[in-house]
């Protein structure tokens, strides 16, 4: 059987001798590495991509939030906060941390939270299922021709974005980024492979960096050189640039 | 004659005015340190290091209790004197440091510098401890790698002077020079002012070479038996001059 995989990040000696020490209790758990500020956090946390993070909220450089937001979704593991401030709790959740362990904490309460994370991984067969599921999702979307809904992995949840909930994507490098709501959602997919996967008669590529949903557009209005400002209902401005110009008008019915 | 007594009664007024407004300034000094002694990120991450002393070094995990408790309950007794001995001070902060060494380890190290003779110098009571928790805060908290705090006292022409200097990442990086100053440091410089006047200065300098030294200057006094605690030693548990 597989180990659990797991990473411990305090910037106190004291308090990840202590989760480790809980850890080391269980065969079923490996330690595979320690972090003591958040920048080395984020680095281990992307070199070693563990099952499992023990993570806690008030460091150096970084906190434990900013920590997490830096991850590449895909790089997220089950998330475990470890802290002292209960007031950080609603917002732990929000994040979709698995649990919340306030310090100092017992053995009882650190086990029920391991046998937890055992739980969630296990059902996800160490998150190889979560993999399978993904695939064969989309396969099926594969199978019907378009995309009709984003899966979205965070926090070792997933999340379904319709795509007509998307109002306009982004690109950034390697991902794209899917503005929906006022939320963000990172997305490792490349813009050309996104566009030919959208359905065409709702989504419209406008620069090579950005794809629209039309049904969202309020307004163009032309700039100079041949380019037009494209505002959209939540007053978000984008650009049509040159070189697309003539595909979006035909698109669109227009000379 | 009803003319003096007039002006008798305005000196005690006044007189009773400044005692008053010290005294209320004392008890926002305490008032800080308890709040920060009962701060969940001091607190908790303290209580949870002992909980993993408890296993790992219980001898280690009883001594940070009792350091934990001594710090608390100085703090609650606290006499009420205006002015205490420096050593005093440095007892009170040996409290505070053993703790904060027992929760950072290798990430912080302290170096006193405090010549003997200056230890029953007086000074304005709970003064010390919070401008190292500051140092603490900005030096270690907030900045990768291990911290060096660097307590000093030296007396020059009849004055007294305290540094606490950190090697933090400064305020915002700003260049060296005189910075901002925050709530707690205001507290401390109106004290000072009710105390001595326009005879003392506190200062905060960003460092060229990153970190920040907060220091005050007060006149040199002793307290009038000053001479007979002078002979006493300190009764600590550790060498009191240097930490780790």
């Amino acid at each position: 059987l597989e180990k659990i995989r797991t990473v411990i990040v305090d910037d106190e000696p004291l308090a990840r001798q202590g989760v480790r020490r809980l850890l080391e209790e269980d065969t079923d758990v490996e330690v595979v590495g320690e972090a003591e500020d958040g920048l080395e956090a984020v680095d281990l946390l992307r070199e070693r991509h563990p099952d499992l993070v023990f993570l806690d909220i008030q460091m150096p450089e970084k906190d434990g939030f900013e920590v997490l937001s830096a991850l590449e979704p895909d790089a997220l593991p089950l998330v475990v906060f470890v802290t002292a401030y209960d007031q950080h709790a609603l917002h732990a959740f929000e994040v979709h941390a698995l649990d919340y362990l306030l310090k100092p904490f017992d053995a009882d309460r650190f086990r029920e939270t391991l046998g937890r994370a055992k739980g969630r991984l296990q059902k996800h067969n160490g998150g190889e299922l979560t993999d399978r599921i993904l695939t064969m999702l989309g396969q099926l979307q594969g199978d019907q021709g378009k995309l009709d809904r984003f899966l979205i992995k965070a926090g070792g949840r997933i999340t379904f974005l319709r795509t007509e909930e998307v109002e306009w994507i982004e690109a950034q490098g390697d991902y794209v980024c899917l503005h929906a709501g006022g939320k963000k959602h990172l997305l490792r997919e490349k813009m050309a492979d996104l566009e030919s996967r959208l359905p065409a008669d709702r989504f419209l590529r406008i620069h090579r960096s950005t794809i629209v949903n039309i049904d969202r557009i309020r307004e163009m209005q032309p700039l100079f050189y041949g380019e037009y400002a494209v505002l959209l209902q939540d007053g978000t401005r984008l650009t049509l640039s040159r070189s697309y110009r003539d595909r979006v008008f035909q698109r669109l019915g227009r000379e | 004659m009803a003319l003096g007594g007039h002006l008798i009664y305005r000196r005690d007024r006044d007189r009773a005015l400044v005692a008053s407004r010290l005294e209320s300034r004392l008890a926002q000094a305490q008032l800080q340190v308890l709040k920060m002694q009962l701060q969940p990120h001091f607190l908790f991450n303290t209580l949870n290091g002992i909980s993993v002393l408890i296993h790992e070094d219980p001898v280690r995990a009883s001594t940070t209790i009792a350091r934990l408790s001594e710090f608390l309950r100085l703090t609650l007794e606290n006499s009420g004197l205006q002015e205490v001995p420096l050593r005093k001070e440095l007892e009170f902060l040996d409290r505070y440091l053993q703790i904060e060494l027992v929760r950072f380890g290798d990430r912080l190290s302290v170096d006193m510098d405090v010549p003997p003779e200056l230890r029953e110098a007086l000074v304005p009571n709970l003064i010390l401890q919070p401008l190292v928790e500051n140092a603490i805060r900005h030096g270690v908290s907030k900045r990768r790698g291990a911290a060096r705090i660097h307590i000093r006292a030296q007396r020059e022409n009849g004055r007294l002077a305290v540094h606490v200097t950190d090697n933090g990442a400064g305020l915002n990086g700003a260049a060296s020079g005189p910075l901002r100053e925050g709530v707690g440091l205001g507290n401390t410089r109106a004290r000072l002012h009710q105390l001595y006047g326009d005879d003392c200065v506190l200062e905060l300098q960003g460092l060229p070479e990153g970190g920040v030294d907060v220091s005050f200057g007060i006149p040199f006094h002793l307290s009038p038996n000053g001479t007979a605690h002078a002979a006493r030693e300190i009764e600590l548990g550790e060498d009191p001059h240097r930490h780790r």
